[in-house]
């Protein structure tokens, strides 16, 4: 598993901010991992530099054969509807660009049919401030 | 923006090191209200902060204002109403009609704007509620006690709001407790 923890592995706390997205995206490299951990424990996120970030990610496993996970891993505690929309509006590469509050489960129907076509199972969870998880979801869902 | 985010993250992250804060939500939070109120004004903003040492408890307090010189949300709101709801109300628009509006998820005043998505006001009552914030907002002649809402219903909202003054202003008003590490 391959496991990039932003604050620890770039140094970098703000990833809203274009600049400091554009240089970690230059640095990044999941290589042949197909399975893949991105910690943003301490990171402040926000739209539109957060998703171009997550669009890299999910690039680079697309890019692999078979089947692909990436675990997002972050500390906010807010509902999750919340950080799954904060994480991803304005993806490109997940057809959230143009998203403008939709209802919780239609954000998940679309994220689902981008990743089914990638092969990619996302799983998100929050951790508690011990770093404990707390609240999980992965899409698309294991047991249906 | 981009100096106060700066500033204001790094700030948090010092605070953090030594005492129980969550500096990059209590960052998002703040920077939130201060993009929020550069969307209902175009006047100058202001933000400060006080952190109060409590010695005998070995915990601080943190104690802030964001304000601005602008019309305020509910004015902001009911300037930028969709054409379904527009002078529906008159002048009779209350403070928890266009707040009933602004804490919509995706509910946006400036739909026009492609960075504006709305999320941010989301973001600030649930951020706030997740680090325990206090968190009022005084707003054309009422404050609202936004960590006081249990759910975003008229009810609710209609609860949290009084009119206190008859001068205008608009400022957020908070605080936060953290013990030391």
């Amino acid at each position: 598993m391959k496991i990039i923890a932003i604050r620890k592995d770039f140094g970098v706390s703000d990833i809203s901010d274009e600049e400091d997205v554009r240089t970690i995206i230059e640095k990044i490299d999941v290589e042949s991992n197909a399975d893949v951990q991105l910690d943003l424990s301490g990171c402040l996120i926000d739209y539109p530099a957060t998703s171009k970030l997550m669009d890299t990610i999910v690039e680079q496993l697309s890019q692999l054969s078979g089947r692909k996970e990436l675990e997002i891993i972050t500390d906010y505690v807010l509902p999750m509807p919340t950080v799954v929309n904060w994480l991803f509006l304005g993806s490109k590469r997940l057809d959230m660009d143009l998203n403008k509050g939709l209802p919780y489960n239609e954000i998940i129907q679309i994220l689902q049919t981008a990743l089914q076509r990638s092969n990619i199972v996302l799983k998100i969870t929050i951790r508690d401030s011990e770093g404990k998880a707390g609240n999980e979801l992965t899409i698309p869902d294991q047991q249906s | 923006m981009k100096a106060f985010k700066k500033d204001l993250l790094k700030y948090l992250l010092k605070l953090e090191s030594s005492y129980r804060i969550h500096a990059n939500q209590l960052a998002a939070v703040f920077i939130e209200m201060a993009k929020n109120s550069a969307d209902h004004t175009v006047g100058d903003a202001f933000f400060g902060m006080d952190i109060i040492h409590i010695p005998e408890k070995n915990s601080i307090e943190l104690h802030f204002v964001l304000g601005d010189l602008g019309n305020g949300i509910k004015q902001h709101i009911q300037d930028h109403l969709p054409s379904d709801l527009k002078g529906k109300r008159g002048k009779h628009w209350s403070h928890y009609e266009s707040y009933y509006l602004a804490l919509k998820n995706g509910y946006t005043s400036t739909p026009e704007r492609d960075t504006n998505k709305g999320l941010g006001m989301t973001i600030i009552l649930e951020g706030a509620k997740g680090v325990n914030m206090f968190l009022s907002v005084f707003d054309a002649n009422s404050r609202g006690i936004l960590s006081s809402l249990k759910d975003t219903t008229h009810e609710q909202l209609r609860r949290q709001f009084i009119t206190f003054t008859k001068d205008k202003v608009f400022y957020y008003y908070g605080s936060v407790k953290s013990e030391a590490l």
